[in-house]
């Protein structure tokens, strides 16, 4: 009985832990279940070019980068992840997969300052028991795997529309901008101004700028450093003006942008690097209509993402020549920004 | 370890269990004997490497003691030896259960701010101090015989009760280990030890778990609940301690069986019980031999006079609260216990007199409030909740709450029904009324297993492999990682 049990397990096999997809069926693409299966896409999918980050990178659609860059993406983001999980996963795809020739990588500003290893940000407080049985090399624990009732109903639920339609491409899947409402309005019902303001936007201290740093040259650099064939296209996703807002009462604008400097000057150094930034991209981010919260922009922004790094735009590509003067810009834009306006005229009918 | 997790169903107890008989077949009984001490240790280290050293610590220094007791013939200095061997034992529940609960009290009392210590609890110091104890006593009347130290040890470790009970006996388990019959693999004894185990899997994981998640739920919506809510909620609960001590005892035994030793029963039905007396005689059965057999006959039980008798009652319910943990909603637990059991006495008479669908109901209500109490995160939310309860003010049940006894398989296959489908659809929470009296009709109607006559059938073989397949793959469910904003 258990023998059926885990054998209907392993032929399905909802995560992709043994095997590449059955076709044609309809695998489920939950944002909850990215942690259980995107070790499995990356070891056993045929691709050769992946793109992962954060929610950020949620809504890309692979038939895109397909098109602009001429390969076969997976897509692998982590919600909420910090650095080191997003690099983890990568190094096991470039380790198992040796036709790897690019990747798209969002790098979060907010998690940018961190601790090298700290983990995904709101999962340990929710007592989210992470799959490492499905990460690890010890095939012993597969047994949570394949003696595991709610993996076999997900089974199950997988074998009962068999259609040629399933086709996987990673366009829809793990994305969200279906199921929520972006706008002004939803912005800002969402976002809660604080209160007071700080009284002056501090520096980065000494200790903060050393974190950063070996955050970036753990979890980004290292990679990039291995394996100099591939193309890494990184970029760090633009949140919308409630963010900075919220950065300037906090009195943290100096502090990312310092953060944002150390990941630059570390990253610039490498040839198969190309960084962007696109917080200069002022209209797109004033424009709430843009977002459905004060950080997550809608699907439109992921694809002109794509495109402008395709084009390697050189307003938003970042080089040894530019990369000063960008900051002062974006950091004289920010710290000037009447951000009360935000919050001044009438929301209705936006 | 856990019993209820692949490591220890495929791994470890098959191990121990083979390890143990291939030993005794060549009839290196000793060696048998130190393997299943050994492993026991194994059992316990999986959990918390260092607290392996205080439980060898703790063996070794009691079997000293005992040793020292069989040494002296003096009656006083026997007593004195007696007597510090128990200090030391309950020094070190005082000092890993207590020490926090202790100190914070004195600060709250003198405004002092000594630092707790944060002390984990070493998993079934309660258990393995309290036999000790026994042992003690046992060896200072001159009960116990000849053992040797792997004996001891073996009996103080013996895995299948080290964390959670039964409460054993040296005489209970030790001849065991020496009478030769049982050093041979019985067909018998072993299928009805899987069974056994079977049946405590399914009612620790299936059963409990699934009460558990209702009463994970209220506890973090204490604030909300509305008084219909809070009586499902310590419903939940009382079956959810039930359920997860009796199948951990059944567990217990069955494994027990499978090494051919027998353990003694620790639930007889408890929520059958018609009074409080008759509810301490059926529930964990081993502890309350304990407290009669170690305190409340030596401090002169019922021999001296009603009051005294009260008082004596009294004390013994006041330490079983406080063996059951550091806070003072144990501590109110065990002194309303206590006094329910005084009062029964007081009253027993009238109390007979009256119908027995009356007695059950008030017995088992108290025992609900009870529960309650003792779940609570502190007193005060104890009384709130009750009061809340009691007000009777809002009946209305909340969706989450209904949905957390659902079992996906169970909704799986009611799917695949269209009669239950469309009934599910309709009457709202139908899992939870169908849990809340399925979970009754088991307390109240079924045999204890310990009284059913086993033999080996195919139906029984067929429920066994069914309940420990059901079980196995629910050890492990889908973490749901829910990260709103993502």
């Amino acid at each position: 009985m258990l023998a059926l049990f885990a054998l209907t397990i392993a032929v399905i096999d909802p995560f992709f832990h043994y095997h590449a997809p059955l076709e044609g069926y309809a695998y489920s693409w939950l944002i909850a279940d990215e942690r259980y299966q995107n070790n499995g896409i990356v070891r056993n999918f045929t691709y050769d070019a992946v793109i992962t980050g954060t929610s950020m990178t949620e809504n890309f659609k692979a038939s895109e980068v397909n098109d602009l860059f001429h390969v076969k993406a997976v897509k692998v983001p982590f919600s909420g992840a910090g650095y080191k999980e997003i690099n983890d996963n990568l190094a096991v795809a470039l380790g198992s997969n040796p036709d790897i020739r690019l990747v798209v990588w969002g790098l979060d500003l907010n998690s940018l300052a961190a601790d090298k290893d700290a983990p995904f940000h709101g999962i340990a407080d929710q007592g989210f028991r992470y799959p490492w049985y499905l990460i690890d090399e010890n095939p012993f624990n597969d047994a949570e795997y394949l003696f595991n009732k709610t993996i076999l109903l997900k089974g199950l639920e997988i074998l009962k529309e068999p259609s040629k339609d399933n086709e996987i491409v990673f366009d829809e899947e793990y994305s969200w901008y279906g199921w929520n409402v972006f706008g002004k309005e939803a912005v800002l019902a969402d976002y809660r101004r604080q209160d007071g303001k700080a009284d002056f936007q501090r520096e980065m201290t000494d200790e903060e700028r050393k974190m950063t740093l070996e955050n970036v040259k753990q979890n980004v650099s290292a990679t990039v450093k291995e394996n100099p064939d591939v193309e890494f296209y990184c970029f760090i996703p633009p949140y919308s003006i409630c963010w900075w807002d919220n950065a300037e009462r906090n009195g943290l604008i100096n502090y990312y942008i310092e953060a944002m400097q150390t990941a630059m000057k570390e990253l610039m150094k490498y040839e198969n690097v190309r960084l962007f930034a696109f917080w200069n991209d002022y209209e797109m981010i004033c424009d709430l209509n843009n977002y459905k919260d004060y950080v997550h922009y809608s699907e439109e922004v992921n694809s002109g993402i794509l495109r402008r790094m395709a084009e390697e735009d050189e307003s938003y590509l970042i080089t040894e020549n530019n990369y000063r003067e960008y900051l002062k810009e974006i950091r004289e834009f920010y710290t000037h920004y009447d951000y009360d306006s935000i919050f001044d005229y009438e929301t209705t009918g936006e | 370890m856990l019993f209820n997790s692949y490591l220890f169903v495929f791994l470890f107890l098959p191990l121990s269990v083979s390890g143990y008989f291939i030993l005794n077949h060549y009839k290196w009984h000793r060696a048998a004997l130190l393997e299943l001490a050994l492993m026991s240790f194994l059992f316990y280290a999986y959990n918390n490497v260092t607290y392996v050293l205080l439980l060898g610590i703790s063996i070794l220094c009691n079997w000293g003691i005992a040793c020292l007791l069989n040494r002296i013939k003096k009656y006083r200095f026997r007593k004195i030896v007696l007597f510090s061997g128990i200090l030391l034992n309950v020094g070190s529940i005082f000092y890993f259960k207590y020490f926090d609960f202790f100190i914070g009290n004195f600060n709250v009392l003198f405004g002092t701010d000594f630092e707790l210590r944060n002390i984990i609890l070493p998993l079934g110091i309660s258990f393995f101090t309290f036999q000790q104890i026994s042992y003690l006593v046992d060896t200072e009347r001159g009960e116990t015989k000849d053992y040797c130290f792997i004996e001891y040890a073996a009996f103080v470790s013996f895995f299948p009760q080290l964390v959670a009970g039964p409460i054993v006996l040296h005489s209970e388990i030790i001849p065991q280990f020496r009478d030769e019959k049982r050093h041979y693999f019985d067909h018998e004894s072993f299928s009805n030890g899987i069974y056994r185990f079977a049946v405590g899997l399914f009612k620790k994981v299936i059963i409990a778990d699934t009460f558990g998640k209702a009463v994970t739920w209220g506890w973090s919506n204490t604030d909300m609940m509305t008084s219909l809510e809070i009586m499902i909620v310590m419903l939940s609960y009382t079956f959810q301690i039930y359920f997860d001590f009796s199948g951990y005892c059944d567990m217990a035994m069955g494994i027990g069986k499978m090494f051919h030793i027998e353990l003694p029963a620790n639930f007889n039905s408890p929520y059958q019980s018609c009074s409080i007396i008759e509810f301490w005689k059926r529930w964990h059965m081993t502890l309350t031999r304990f407290l009669r057999n170690y305190i409340y006959f030596p401090l002169g039980g019922s021999r001296k006079g009603k009051i005294r008798t009260y008082i004596n009652i009294m004390i013994v319910f006041l330490i079983s609260g406080l063996w059951h943990g550091a806070n003072w909603t144990f501590v109110i637990w065990g002194l309303c216990h206590g006094l329910a059991q005084v009062l029964n006495r007081i009253f027993a008479t009238s109390w007979e007199k009256c119908h027995q669908a009356f007695q059950w109901l008030c017995t088992f209500a108290f025992v609900n409030v009870m529960w309650l109490l003792f779940r609570a995160e502190n007193v005060k939310q104890a009384v709130m909740l009750l009061k809340q309860m009691l007000k009777m003010e809002s009946f209305t049940i909340s969706r989450e709450l209904c949905d957390s006894f659902i079992l996906p398989e169970i909704d799986f296959l009611v799917d695949l029904v269209k009669p239950l489908a469309n009934l599910r659809d309709k009457v709202y929470g139908i899992y939870m009324w169908f849990c809340l009296l399925g979970a009754l009709f088991i307390c109240l109607n079924l045999k204890n297993l310990s009284e059913e006559n086993f033999k080996p059938t195919l139906r029984k073989a067929l429920l066994t492999a069914g309940l420990m397949v059901w079980s196995i793959v629910s050890f492990a469910g889908v973490s749901t990682f829910l990260y709103f904003n993502f």
